[in-house]
């Protein structure tokens, strides 16, 4: 029985560690697919004259997302001139990211980096594109651009974060916060989230809140401090939604290798 | 056997989280997945594999007044086709394709593994 125990207890502390955005460890396919594919999004993205669009990957099996949610992952790609560490100039897309931080799941940082980077790790090659109308990229390419973004960021990460406050934060509300930034041309968080309350729609996270009650006594990087009530976060669909809705943006497209 | 049955639902909920957790940063996977890369498109024939610097946003010409350095200015094609800031219509002209590299680009890898690399 004690031995039982001690087995379970491991599981839950190894769960606890696990239980937030971690550092790839599994490639799923081969890298000349990832990088196949990774080239494709681009493409199709600059097909479309994309100067900035919100771009977001599948990190889990469908079957193991709560219901509503589709993409684990969002962010915004820009084009941009890519200096190589040879010194060549190219054109390509730079991908503005929030990631948890590797060595403390509680804590996020900005992180740059490339579409083979981005799909590297991905569950499928699949990616969800919105691209906004050219008004609104040229306002969210200058949020970037200055910097902006910076100040937008709350480095103390919650997995479902709650969009309406700014106790906590994740990916897909950073890249919310971007985009509002630009719309409304103010970083003042109390207006943002005034406004995101008023016409932002977050997506139910359909666990209950007992069982992420009791996760984040375990894990960092899960709380519910940020909500009362249901549990809602922003998600690459509410994102799309919201963009559509207010004619900010052309309907979401699932691009698939 | 309460203690068996209260330990087993908490194991049950914490795998819930892991699957809705998303890996992020990648850092400590630069070296191999460069290397996996470099590997994969020497088979494949002339595609490259570099790591980037830095990335600078490209704005089109006549956009909003960016701060030197902070991006980069493109002759291109323009946002519409209205000339004048009075108008109360904009006309969306077709999208212009935009060029991207073939090159398969990659963030940089560490100082650390950079040296080991170089060895």
């Amino acid at each position: 029985m004690k031995k039982l125990i001690m087995t379970f207890l491991l599981i839950i502390t190894a769960s606890a560690a696990n239980a937030g955005s971690n550092q790839v460890s599994e490639v799923k396919f081969k890298p000349e697919q990832i990088a196949k594919f990774a080239k494709d999004v681009e493409k199709y993205a600059a097909s479309k004259g994309a100067r900035a669009f919100i771009i977001s990957r599948v990190g889990q099996p469908k079957s193991k997302l709560p219901k509503g949610i589709d993409f684990t992952h969002t962010a915004i790609a820009v084009y941009s001139e890519i200096t190589l560490s040879d010194g060549e100039k190219v054109k390509g897309y730079a991908i503005h990211n929030l990631y948890q931080s590797e060595k403390n799941s509680g804590k996020s940082s900005l992180i740059t980096d490339y579409p083979v980077d981005f799909f590297w790790g991905a569950h499928e090659l699949k990616a969800g594109i919105i691209i906004p109308t050219p008004e609104l990229q040229q306002k969210i390419i200058e949020v970037i651009a200055s910097g902006k973004n910076k100040s937008l960021h709350n480095p103390k990460y919650s997995l479902v974060a709650n969009p309406f406050n700014y106790r906590y934060q994740n990916c897909t509300e950073h890249t919310l916060n971007v985009i509002n930034a630009a719309i409304y041309q103010t970083t003042d968080m109390k207006q943002l989230k005034a406004n995101t309350k008023a016409y932002f729609e977050p997506q139910r996270v359909h666990v209950s809140r007992f069982k992420l009650s009791l996760g984040s006594m375990f894990a960092d990087g899960i709380t519910t401090k940020d909500h009362s009530g249901k549990v809602k976060t922003a998600s690459f669909g509410t994102i799309a939604k919201y963009l559509t809705k207010y004619q900010l943006a052309t309907p979401a497209y699932v691009f698939e290798a | 056997m309460k203690t068996l049955s209260y330990l087993s639902c908490v194991a049950v909920l914490l795998t819930t989280f892991n699957s809705m957790a998303e890996p992020g940063s990648e850092h400590s996977g630069k070296a191999s997945k460069h290397s996996a890369l470099a590997v994969s498109h020497g088979t494949v024939g002339s595609a490259q594999v570099a790591s980037a610097a830095v990335a600078v946003p490209l704005v089109v010409v006549g956009s909003v007044a960016l701060s030197a350095g902070a991006a980069s200015v493109e002759a291109g094609e323009k946002l519409s086709a209205v000339s004048s800031s009075s108008a109360s219509k904009v006309t969306h002209t077709q999208p212009v394709e935009l060029e991207v590299t073939e090159i398969t680009i990659t963030v940089d890898r560490s100082p650390a593994e950079a040296m080991k690399g170089n060895q």
